[in-house]
């Protein structure tokens, strides 16, 4: 049932283990967190953990300015954290997925600080809200009340979907004007490379725009035989992206997709979704 | 709200003579650059920084506590409306903690509005999120209300405007520009001087 993916892409969970480099003698904490979900939602239950075991009180600078980091980078907490992981390079890192807890030289100038001033909540709203631009001029967020806002959130944070849903629908429903979407590449400095442009669901001949149509969209110049992913899985390119935002947007109202060089292959070794794109393909 | 007031290529294209208004009366530095690109169109950004004061830390200090504000005035192609991504540090670059910029706009946004003090919900307009193109954090000023102040405050006539509704003219989006950033400029303390409409 259409149902069923959207519910799949909710349910994804990643296996986390949370180390404290500084303090070997601390026991990691072991998390099944939501692909979906964010980061800085686990900042009390980190916390705790030190508290008790670390001995690093939840009031101290430490714990306060407390952040994330994998394979020597910080992690971009803002994003949620399936995102995060199908970015590792060169390859999703095994599970469980080891994440360094921090407690000091917070990088002020590389990531967003969420605490009670800048609260993670008040930053998924304005996610919503912009994607709601996209879609529908914010008309339909700007009309639910605070109090579907909340239940949004509280949905997302509390696990769940039905609670979620109920209001998302009427984000996810209707004709949208333009399709929320960000394309990220990793790259091998640690620089993250984020692309979003205007994209209409249907082409000027009204039929569905497709994943090839987009990226030729976002990257005009762009030659390279290329695979779009989300949710670590590989999206065929004659996906039309209206049907890929309605069953695989993430609770934030984007489609978050990661794009990936791909091995162009003759023999089919199961990495069929790789399309290359030039001027002489062909719709 | 009939549609969009502005597009991402009229806004790049005003942005020369909104420099040019706004450095003609304000000895800042200010320059324009671009970020990154949408599509084939680039993204650019007028970017300035100025010392101002910030809200007093108590009552019986005598000196005024100065605050540096790097502003990048953008543009949204989600709200079709310009938006401010800043950073607020101290004279000497450490950034401001979060309570103290969240204090910052607050006293600039009621000491311009005249509202009661207590009664803004700044979480609902005010985040600390990643600039869009350059991904380091910034503040900025929730847009959902910007693309209705835009239309409100532009003085394009029609004829300045294409069968979309949208300013077509350099010199009136330019001047739309310059009317939102009187409003918006006030949460981080910059006042536009009259003069930069003449």
């Amino acid at each position: 049932t259409p149902d069923s993916i959207q519910r799949q892409v909710w349910d994804g969970k990643l296996p986390v283990c949370f180390v404290l480099p500084e303090d070997p003698d601390v026991p990691p904490l072991y998390s099944l967190v939501p692909r979906v979900g964010y980061f800085p939602a686990l900042l009390d239950r980190l916390r705790a953990h030190l508290s008790r075991h670390a001995g690093i009180d939840e009031d101290s600078p430490g714990a306060q300015q407390l952040w994330l980091r994998s394979a020597g980078r910080p992690l971009r907490w803002h994003l949620p954290v399936g995102l995060l992981y199908d970015l590792e390079r060169p390859k999703p890192p095994p599970l469980p997925w080891e994440v360094e807890i921090r407690t000091r030289d917070f990088p002020t100038d590389e990531l967003v600080s969420f605490g009670p001033n800048n609260s993670l909540e008040s930053y998924f709203l304005y996610c919503l809200k912009e994607a709601d631009a996209l879609k529908h001029r914010a008309r339909v967020i700007n009309e639910m009340g605070e109090r579907e806002h909340r239940q949004l959130w509280q949905g997302l944070l509390n696990d769940q979907f039905d609670q979620f849903s109920v209001v998302n629908r009427k984000l996810m429903e209707g004709e949208a004007k333009y399709l929320p979407f960000r394309i990220y590449q990793q790259e091998a400095d640690g620089g993250l490379s984020v692309l979003q442009c205007l994209a209409k669901p249907h082409r000027e001949d009204s039929t569905p725009l497709t994943l090839s149509d987009l990226l030729r969209i976002c990257m005009p110049n762009f030659a390279d035989p290329v695979t779009l992913a989300t949710h670590g899985v590989s999206l065929p390119m004659e996906t039309p992206l209206a049907w890929a935002y309605d069953k695989l947007a993430y609770p934030d109202n984007f489609l978050h997709l990661v794009l990936q060089p791909s091995r162009c292959n003759s023999a089919g070794d199961g990495e069929s979704s790789a399309m290359q794109l030039d001027s002489s393909s062909e719709f | 709200l009939s549609g969009p007031m502005l597009s991402r290529s009229a806004f790049n294209e005003a942005l020369p003579q909104l420099l040019a208004r706004l450095s003609g009366r304000l000895s800042w530095p200010m320059r324009l650059a671009t970020v990154g690109a949408e599509s084939d169109t680039p993204v650019m950004e007028l970017q300035t920084s100025f010392l101002v004061a910030g809200p007093a830390a108590d009552a019986s200090d005598s000196a005024p506590v100065l605050v540096q504000v790097r502003l990048h005035i953008g543009f949204s192609s989600a709200y079709a409306c310009p938006v401010l991504h800043f950073c607020l540090s101290q004279p000497d670059g450490v950034p401001l903690a979060a309570s103290d910029a969240a204090d910052f706009v607050r006293v600039n946004v009621e000491s311009s509005t005249g509202e009661a003090a207590g009664q803004l919900d700044l979480a609902s307009v005010l985040s600390q999120v990643p600039h869009p193109q350059l991904g380091c954090p910034m503040y900025t000023l929730h847009p959902c209300r910007t693309a209705e102040l835009i239309g409100r405050l532009t003085s394009a006539s029609e004829a300045d405007r294409d069968g979309s509704g949208e300013v077509r003219d350099t010199n009136a989006a330019a001047l739309a520009v310059l009317s939102w950033l009187t409003v918006y400029g006030r949460a981080v303390g910059l006042q536009v001087p009259p003069e930069c409409f003449l």
